[in-house]
């Protein structure tokens, strides 16, 4: 009898505990944090002498829907994305690894120019960082 | 006059190489005691420096380790070709601070030389979901053969082979990175070789090294390492290494490694444990 109560226990815990996990989105501050996020990485990408020429055609406020849609999304946030996928999107630009690791240098400073804590920018990075082979060309 | 010219050369090459490449942070890990990149003791499939497949970096590294019967210290440099190759160089001296005087020897140290060169062969350490896994080898020489020689070693010089994995798992555990290492080395080597290769009671060993570890923050991390011994000679039976780290990165061209090892006992003298020290330059 103790022991089902236990267990009951146990289960309803575990059961109190889903309904509270929050996503990597709400726990992020959610839309205003990642609007936030992508505006700071913007004003690094957009005017860093390393990989600026690359976005000399690009509209920045459509870009930044982009983004922020797509980080919204991956997070677990409400928004659909609906640009091109990374393959199509980066096609022709030949990005190197080295141009790659400097953009995620400024995602990493817009991160902490945002105030998200360390913990949450590496599950942030954890998501895109596996589509370092579709943005760039090597 | 000559001197004055030479480091304003040095200073004019360093300034002309000093951009550091661009992968993150702390993944050009540290040169390791044999000056491959690794952690302290181990070695890993990191290939050192911050350069990406068209940079080219630069490494040098101090290390020093006191465990109060010997004094360990190492000078090496490193270049890492493109993230696919790495070759190393390094200087290892032990100084034999109360067994040289026990033998009648004061102020004898037991030297090495090591020419290491090591290859990607596979995976990112960051990018990819499997390891980063590459190949090495670390020839070494000893140069102060004498006692080993007495003590029953067959060999002044050998090679060392390893196969190495490392990854890093960016968000785990708990939102750190962690970091993961295992090497697999086949070794003559006595006490690393300072202690010559080979011996009466043994030869060429399979041994194996792990090193885990977190990074807390952007420029700080914490790890533990571990390397497999395995003894040749039965006057100096060998213990299992380890230590327990703590690197500072502030940028891409410094770190530095405090670590606490325990070495076991080394050539009959047991309980040999003490701070290491390690400072990294990195161009
Ligand atoms: C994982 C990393 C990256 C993500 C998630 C990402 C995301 C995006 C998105 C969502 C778009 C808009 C696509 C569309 O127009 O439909 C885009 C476009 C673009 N990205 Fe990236 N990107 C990444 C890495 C990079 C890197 C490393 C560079 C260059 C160094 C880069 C340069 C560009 C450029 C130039 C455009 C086109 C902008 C325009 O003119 O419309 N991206 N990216």
């Amino acid at each position: 009898m103790k022991i089902t109560a236990f267990i009951l226990g146990l289960l309803l815990m575990g059961s109190c505990q889903t309904v509270k996990a929050e996503t990597l989105y709400e726990q992020l501050g959610g839309q205003a944090a990642i609007e936030l996020i992508t505006e700071k990485l913007l004003d690094r990408i957009l005017h860093n002498p390393k990989i600026e020429f690359l976005f000399e055609e690009t509209d920045r406020e459509d870009l930044h829907l982009k983004i922020v849609d797509q980080i919204c999304q991956e997070t677990g946030g409400p928004c659909v994305y609906e640009g091109l996928d990374m393959v199509e999107a980066h096609s022709g630009m030949e990005i190197k690894y080295s141009e790659f690791d400097i953009f995620v240098e400024d995602f990493i400073l817009a991160m902490e120019d945002a105030e998200i804590p360390f913990r949450l920018q590496n599950k942030v990075l954890a998501i895109f960082a596996p589509m370092r082979e579709d943005v760039t060309y090597e | 006059m000559k001197n004055k010219i030479c480091w304003a050369l040095l200073g004019v090459v360093v300034t002309f190489m000093a951009h550091a490449g661009s992968r993150q942070l702390g993944t050009g890990a540290v040169m390791q005691v044999e000056g491959s990149s690794g952690s302290g003791i181990v070695t890993w499939a990191t290939i050192a420096g911050y350069g990406e497949d068209d940079e080219t970096d630069v490494t040098a590294a101090y290390t020093y380790l006191d465990t109060d019967d010997y004094r360990f210290n190492m000078v090496g440099a490193a270049i890492g070709w493109h993230n696919r190759v790495e070759v190393s160089f390094a200087k290892q001296e032990l100084d034999l601070v109360t067994l040289g005087p026990a033998l009648g020897l004061p102020g004898a140290s037991l030297k090495q030389d090591i020419i290491g060169a090591k290859v990607r062969l596979a995976g990112n350490l960051v990018y990819s979901k499997m390891p980063q896994i590459s190949f090495g080898i670390q020839h070494k020489k000893n140069q102060s053969f004498l006692i080993p020689s007495v003590a029953g070693a067959t060999d002044d010089s050998s090679v060392d082979y390893y196969l190495s994995a490392t990854k890093l798992f960016l968000g785990k555990p708990w939102g750190y990175n962690g970091f993961a290492t295992v090497t697999l080395r086949s070794t003559e080597a006595n006490e690393l070789g300072l202690l010559g290769f080979g011996g009466d009671v043994g030869d060429r060993h399979l041994t194996a090294e792990a090193s885990f570890g977190l990074f807390l923050n952007k420029s700080w991390a914490v790890g533990f390492d571990f390397r497999q011994k395995r003894s040749n000679l039965s006057f100096a039976s060998e213990d299992h290494w380890r230590d327990l780290f703590v690197a500072w990165v502030p940028n891409r061209h410094v770190s530095v490694v405090a670590a606490y090892a325990d070495l076991g006992t080394i050539a009959t003298l047991p309980d040999q444990k003490g701070l290491y020290l390690s400072i990294n330059g990195s161009f």
